[in-house]
């Protein structure tokens, strides 16, 4: 049967208004039972009848509650000795333990699941903490790299900067790197390429050649992964560049068998 | 004094069913007055719809073991069970006495005098929605849900084929959940 068709028959509605046949009454029950669609529209159709009631209320007379109650004590259901009630209360020892009692209950069971869902969470919330913690990190890392990246434009957009190739001598045929030089301001950037990885104790140095000279541009150790622009020390009227494999520190001379790229301006 | 208790729906069907007697006055403070104006509406005179009320209540006190949270909310239940109460009620005495249709339109006056003194907030909720029917449709509301009429005596008393009454109340009921839900 489709549910939809079975809910827009109109049984619902009649059967909250009473004017189903007990068969039809079955039904729905066993249907609303298997279909959650089913109970929510019995649910609702229930409210709205239920609203409709409420909206003829009227407060019944002053003495019809006292007269419910001792009848319910007549009945004996309760003991006549709420504190809302005027008749004498031989019990309330007795009734306000139970209600003590059931309130305990009541609390300890509270407390219990409460206490269950703190931990709960406590958990998530510092869960939630680490990731926050994760996020922020890679975030810190993404800004350095958008920092790097936006120097390293700055520098190769700038016409003021004269990019110089260095190729690989012989026996570093692959390896190259880039020097970003600025006749005016002397800064010397370098964007290493392809450099071959070295040993503890050795480290990169690059060299300016002025008027014949080579001059200290700075050590550097081997690139990881995807280098960023590296500022060197600053070079006055540079005519080459040229980078050579020197022990960790630098050397105030070039090992010269040791040069690794070179390229002239 | 102590202070007025607030209970969920759920804390008040536990403790109703430990027979708490606060919880029987917080149920009586809070759901007397629908609970009345229904039977009032059902019965008409106001001195029976206070012996129904405490037939109602006691029934209720006694039969709250019985009630199943899966089958709906409390309230619906309490009001069904007074209501079914008041319906009984008049039907056995109106078999003792003079004809059902007869008590019928002397019962269902479509402008309900005799509630006057309703709270007025209700008034003005009652008169609103009241707008909102037409008078055919709040007749078979008020004729299944305060008389208890079945199908066919709403077909017989307003004329019409069985099927009609069908869809007319299912008509009458979609406005009201239109207008609550």
């Amino acid at each position: 049967m489709d549910i939809q068709d079975y809910i827009s028959s109109g049984i619902i509605e009649n059967h909250v208004l009473g004017l189903t046949s007990p068969a039809e009454d079955a039904e729905l029950t066993r249907m609303s039972e298997q279909y959650p669609e089913i109970r929510q529209a019995l649910r609702e159709a229930e409210e709205a009848l239920v609203s409709y009631g409420v909206l003829h209320s009227k407060t019944p007379p002053a003495s019809v509650k006292g007269k419910i109650l001792q009848a319910l004590a007549d009945d004996g259901q309760i003991h006549p000795e709420d504190e809302n009630q005027t008749s004498s209360r031989p019990s309330k020892n007795v009734f306000m333990r139970a209600v003590a009692i059931a309130a305990s209950v009541l609390f300890l069971a509270t407390v219990g699941f409460h206490l269950i869902r703190t931990a709960d969470f406590r958990r998530q919330i510092s869960q939630l903490k680490q990731e926050k913690a994760d996020l922020i990190a890679q975030n810190e890392i993404f800004m350095a790299q958008i920092q790097e990246t936006r120097q390293e434009l700055k520098v190769i957009g700038d016409p003021a900067f004269t990019t110089v190739v260095l190729n690989g001598v012989a026996g570093y045929d692959n390896s190259r790197a880039l020097v970003y030089w600025n006749a005016a301001s002397h800064a010397v950037y370098l964007k290493p390429i392809d450099l071959p990885a070295l040993p503890q104790n050795k480290q990169y140095q690059l060299w300016g050649i002025v008027g014949g000279q080579p001059v200290n541009a700075g050590i550097y150790d081997p690139p990881v992964g995807d280098q960023a622009l590296l500022q060197m020390v600053s070079i006055e009227n540079a005519e080459m560049f040229a980078i050579t494999v020197e022990p960790t520190g630098g050397s105030d001379q070039p090992t010269l068998d040791q040069m690794v790229v070179a390229g002239k301006l | 004094m102590h202070a007025k208790p607030s209970y969920t729906e759920a804390q008040l069907i536990e403790l109703l069913k430990l027979k708490n007697q606060r919880a029987y006055n917080y149920l009586y403070d809070n759901y007397s007055a629908a609970i009345y104006g229904v039977i009032c509406k059902v019965v008409g005179d106001e001195d029976e719809a206070a012996d129904v009320m405490q037939e109602a209540f006691i029934r209720i006190w006694r039969n709250i073991e019985q009630y199943n949270a899966d089958k709906g909310r409390l309230f619906t239940w309490m009001l069904n069970v007074a209501r079914n109460l008041a319906i009984d009620y008049i039907r056995s005495a109106q078999s003792r006495k003079s004809s059902k249709t007869e008590s019928l339109t002397e019962s269902t006056p479509l402008g309900a005098p005799g509630y006057t003194d309703a709270i007025k907030i209700d008034h003005v909720g009652l008169n609103a929605v009241l707008d909102k029917l037409t008078v055919e449709q709040k007749k078979i509301i008020d004729m299944a849900y305060f008389q208890g009429y079945t199908q066919e005596e709403i077909a017989e008393e307003l004329d019409m084929p069985l099927g009609t009454v069908k869809t007319r109340a299912r008509a009458a009921l979609m406005k009201l959940k239109h207008l609550f839900v």
